[in-house]
């Protein structure tokens, strides 16, 4: 049962990571290697304000603007122009790891290199709960995470600005025949997946202590697990971002610790191999 | 007056062509007998190998990510496969030759079987399996302690020695190492320029109508990647030698990334390109090293230019200085 | 005209990469005719005996000493390595002042690097430092990564390599020119088995980062403590770049275990298994030891409501209610223990063994090392190096009460 839950609340951040990071594959075609230094940035906004103004609400709000400010920016001055001239997604690959580069060392000239907490629960115990112990951050990280994901879900599915999104990215071309102005998709998806990310960014600044290089492992669990789930659809990446923290915290149960991340990896392998497409993805071969 | 432009476009490349390759033998030529003499000192020898190593590493990556269009991120863990297996034999006793055979052909039979397991994925998964692979090789090696001692690495690597002789200094394996890439780069190219090296292309432009032929697209694959895997062997191998102490963190996620830009910035699909690359990344790297920077700032302010610089040459060159294609 | 385009654009880049290779070798290649007249001059009189009484004669101006430091300054390593590297430079401020309020003519001169946490990378430092800057003495690394792989250089080529803070038992067998200022690994488990053993502990769980200084910590108990009864009932190794470790925890608690033993190597996990350990809401009598990186000012500060009741060891080198070591910690925002003053104190030690040999013979200042006996420094106690250039290391054990530690042994 601990088991399970432990589960859902490492499922929860990376399916938040994975929404922003599919939505962004999506729409751009190509792998932002820099979404975790969105997570990161976001986390060391949040302590920054929290410390100034003591005040959780003002740390999010601040966090949240400033960080769809970076998304936008990093689309704007970077992708964008790359785009335009049609580069490959190898070289907006490597871009993004300028990118990440930039803000990582950034982050850490402006922070310095020690660790950083946002002490606002104080030392807690885990609550007893079914059989399971839960700690008030984790619930509040698991709820958090579902309210945002129904959010997203719903903006997707039932507003006509997600509807262009996802015209967007089906086919981009077709998209712009038909009058919807994929650049200004594309740069939305960039906000969004960075407010999304400065979400999972808040919510990890809550329950753990920050770092500068934490973000990389949240970026590669959250596309894991988007891949699993099938990148080429949200709910299908929020369900295989679930499935690698089932499949990690059962098989470190089995197995021993040390081949923990390497088991989401193994997983992702058997995946591809029988479902090229993900779990429940939609297969978009025509477009390679 | 068409024809008469195109030909002489195709002459001014074949030119180019031939005077970069000519070129930089010459200037390379230059640097070693400079080095050998003692008038640059052992810091530019040392440079030196290690843009040796690397441009092996990606002349090779080159070959399956530029000519046959195949996202390989494996490239990284097959050096360290290559590493780790020399670096062992030697320390058990074998010979240097062995230990360098089978070196190359470990991390050659690893990426078939990649390549193998992999055969059905399109380009953007191909990419994340194959890093998954890197992940997996670097777990392995941080967790197979009874082999591979782990995080402790292993260190006392004897040096390469072979026929009584050993290569001491790092003059002396500059030359080896010289000579090892100079090696590289000619098989590579005539394997490029040869009818394999068009299949290769087609392969990666134009699936469909080599299917049509009848050509066997996997085993074409498997052929590349096989061979590739043998040069990262032999890159591994000098590594491994050369610094005398290896550990997982040298076959993970900066040197891969080092990798990947060089080769990009390079420019895909060109010899030059990924010999360039690792040239002008190299020296970029070294170059900060001038730049008058206060102690406090100077770890985190070099990175900021490097990523500035490099950002700035995409969006200048996107397809790489030398490059001529693109990849989906 | 397209390809018009292309030529021009390809021929900047070229033009532009054979400017920076021109400046890049140009560049260096002054520095290094500079210091070697310097390192020339300077050894004649330096080997000629004690420098304060040439202060009028032979020297009218002032004898510069130049070090290299490598330290990790981006990356994973950035944690310890910023600040190291600011104790570093406060240190050599200081002993600058010193020299010059005893009247010796005597600059120190450093020289910093990224080492990255890559041994590739150190290397490569190294030989900028050694061969363009001139140095023959380096100051580092400080991952033992960074150590092991500039040890072959530096050994190689006479260079002195001094490091305030590598654990790895490795350099112990790296070189005669290797010297390192941090006690090893067995010293540490030799002081902390009795100490659990007399506590009563019968069955005991590990959980431990998978990195070389924390595994050869688990190796020595793995090996010693079943010879003493303790049973070991799980055995837990974390990837660094792990954030959640509860199930693994759940594992160790469902063995049941009279204690628990720590063993983290970077402080984002020290928080990760102090956190997570406490929320799993073990057994109320159960006890907690840990390494010496749990007992770090950086992590009690941030983490010590966590770590209410651990035991954790220290090196003993550290002087305590010492107001000049909390100055020096306070000034440069250093709050990991012994490490900031054994990085402190080894440029004071650097200077005395510089004093006596200059900069540029390597031999003596091994020579000197070697022969250094209790060598008495401001914020440690007392230093000596053995055959292999190791220092025996002094551990107490602390018990974290309410945000501060007390002794207790």
């Amino acid at each position: 049962m601990q088991l399970l839950f432990n589960s859902v609340v490492a499922g929860s951040i990376y399916a938040l990571v994975a929404i922003g990071f599919s939505l962004i594959f999506q729409t751009n075609r190509f792998m932002h290697f820099a979404h975790g230094s969105a997570v990161v940035f976001s986390a060391y906004i949040a302590f920054h304000f929290f410390s100034l103004s003591n005040s959780l609400l003002i740390a999010i709000i601040a966090t949240l603007i400033l960080s769809s400010i970076l998304g936008y920016l990093m689309h704007l001055l970077i992708y964008y122009p790359l785009q335009k001239k049609k580069s490959s997604s190898v070289i907006l690959l490597i871009a993004s790891f300028g990118i990440l580069f930039l803000i990582d060392n950034g982050l850490l000239l402006y922070f310095g290199s020690g660790i950083k907490n946002i002490n606002y629960f104080g030392p807690l115990r885990g609550m007893e709960f079914f059989g399971a112990l839960i700690t008030k951050p984790q619930l509040i990280i698991v709820l958090s995470s579902l309210l945002c994901l129904i959010f997203i879900y719903l903006l997707m599915t039932k507003t006509k600005l997600g509807r262009n999104l996802r015209a967007v990215a089906d086919n981009n071309d077709l998209a712009n025949i038909m009058g919807i102005e994929s650049k200004k998709y594309m740069a939305l998806s960039f906000i969004i997946g960075s407010v999304l990310a400065s979400v999972a960014g808040v919510l990890i600044a809550l329950e753990q202590t920050l770092s500068i290089n934490m973000g990389t492992t949240y970026m590669i669990k959250g596309f894991t697990g988007a891949i699993i789930g099938g990148v080429n659809s949200v709910p299908a990446s929020i369900l295989g971002s679930y499935i690698v923290g089932l499949a990690e915290n059962f098989g470190v149960w089995f197995l021993p610790s040390q081949f923990k991340e390497a088991i989401s990896f193994i997983l992702l392998f058997l995946f591809l191999l029988y479902k090229p497409n993900g779990l429940f993805g939609i297969d978009k071969s025509s477009r390679k | 007056m068409g024809t008469i432009q195109k030909n002489n476009i195709i002459e001014t490349l074949k030119d180019s062509q031939k005077a970069f390759w000519l070129i930089l033998f010459v200037i390379d030529i230059i640097f070693i007998f400079l080095c050998l003499q003692g008038i640059l000192n052992e810091y530019f020898a040392h440079v030196l190998v290690v843009i040796n190593i690397y441009l092996i590493l990606s002349i090779s990556l080159n070959l399956v990510m530029g000519f046959t269009g195949l996202l390989n991120l494996s490239h990284i863990a097959l050096f360290g496969v290559g590493a780790y297996t020399s670096a062992l034999m030697i320390m058990n006793g074998y010979s240097y030759l062995l230990s360098l055979l089978l070196a190359m052909l470990l991390p050659g039979v690893f990426a078939v079987l990649l390549m193998f397991a992999t055969r059905k994925l399109k380009s953007d998964y191909l990419m994340l399996v194959t890093f998954g692979f890197s992940f997996l090789l670097y777990s392995i090696f941080i967790s197979w302690t009874s082999l591979t001692r782990g995080p402790l690495g292993l260190n006392n690597i004897p040096k390469i020695s072979f026929f009584d002789f050993t290569i001491y200094s790092t003059n002396q394996f500059l030359v080896f190492s010289t000579i090892m890439a100079i090696v590289s780069i000619i098989i590579i190219y005539n394997i490029t320029k040869s009818s394999f090296g068009r299949l290769l292309q087609a392969v990666r432009d134009d699936e469909i109508s080599l299917k049509l032929l009848g050509k066997n697209i996997e085993l074409i694959k498997f052929k590349a990647m096989f061979i590739s895997g043998l040069f990262a062997g032999l890159a591994g191998s000098l590594f491994a030698h050369y610094s005398q102490y290896i550990e997982p963190n040298s076959f993970w996620i900066v040197d891969l990334i080092f990798l990947l830009t060089v080769l990009i910035v390079g420019g895909l699909a060109s010899n030059r390109g990924a010999v360039f690359g690792v040239i002008i990344i190299m020296i970029l790297n070294e170059s900060l090293r001038l730049l008058p920077i206060p102690s406090e700032i100077l770890g985190p302010t070099r990175q900021i230019i490097y990523a500035l610089i490099l950002i700035l040459i995409l969006l200048y060159r996107p397809k790489g200085i030398f490059g001529r294609i693109d990849l989906k | 005209m397209k390809k018009n385009n292309i030529f021009n654009k390809r021929l900047i880049l070229i033009m532009a990469f054979v400017l920076l290779a021109g400046l890049f070798i140009s560049g260096c290649s002054n520095n290094q005719a500079e210091l070697s007249e310097l390192s020339d001059a300077d050894r004649a009189s330096l080997v000629d005996g004690d420098n304060s009484d040439k202060g009028q004669g032979a020297l009218n101006r002032e004898i510069i000493f130049q070090i290299g430091a490598i330290q990790p300054l981006t990356g994973d390593g950035a944690a310890y390595g910023l600040p190291v590297q600011r104790v570093i430079d406060q240190a050599v401020l200081d002993l600058n002042a010193k020299w010059k309020e005893d009247g010796k003519k005597l600059q120190l001169k450093i020289y910093h690097e990224d080492g990255k946490c890559n041994g590739k990378e150190a290397r490569t430092a190294a030989e900028n430092l050694v061969n363009q800057k001139g140095v023959n003495i380096i100051y580092g690394g400080m991952c033992s990564g960074e150590t092991l792989g500039i040890a072959p250089f530096t050994e190689e080529n006479n260079v002195l390599l001094f490091s305030p803070l590598s654990s790895s038992p490795d350099i112990t067998n790296s070189g005669d020119y290797v010297f390192r200022n941090y006690p090893s690994d067995t010293a540490q488990v030799a002081t902390m088995i009795p100490f659990i053993v007399s506590k009563g502990v019968k069955t005991i769980a590990i959980l431990s980062e998978n990195t070389d200084y924390a595994q050869v910590l688990r190796a020595g108990y793995l090996k010693q403590l079943p010879e003493l009864g303790v049973k070991i009932v799980a055995d837990e190794i974390i990837l660094s770049s792990a954030k959640d470790v509860r199930t693994e925890i759940l594992k160790m608690k469902s063995a049941e275990p009279d204690a628990v033993i720590l063993l983290p190597q970077t402080i984002p996990m020290t928080g990760v298994f102090a956190k997570q350990l406490y929320e799993s809401n073990f057994d109320a009598d159960t006890l907690f030891f840990s390494n010496e990186i749990v007992g770090l000012d950086q992590a009690v500060n941030e983490f010590g409501d966590f770590m209410k009741g651990y035991f954790t060891p220290e090196v003993a080198f550290l002087k305590e209610n010492n107001e000049f070591s909390s100055k020096v910690i306070a000034d440069t925002e250093c709050d990991l223990g012994y490490y900031c003053a054994s990085t402190y104190d080894g440029i004071f030690l650097l200077g005395d063994v510089l004093e006596l040999c200059g900069d540029s013979d390597t031999d003596c200042l091994k020579k000197e090392f070697d022969a250094l006996e209790n060598w008495q420094g401001i914020m440690t106690t007392s230093t000596t190096f053995d055959e292999n250039g190791d220092v025996a290391g002094d551990f107490v054990i602390s018990q974290i009460i309410a945000g501060t530690k007390l002794r207790v042994n």
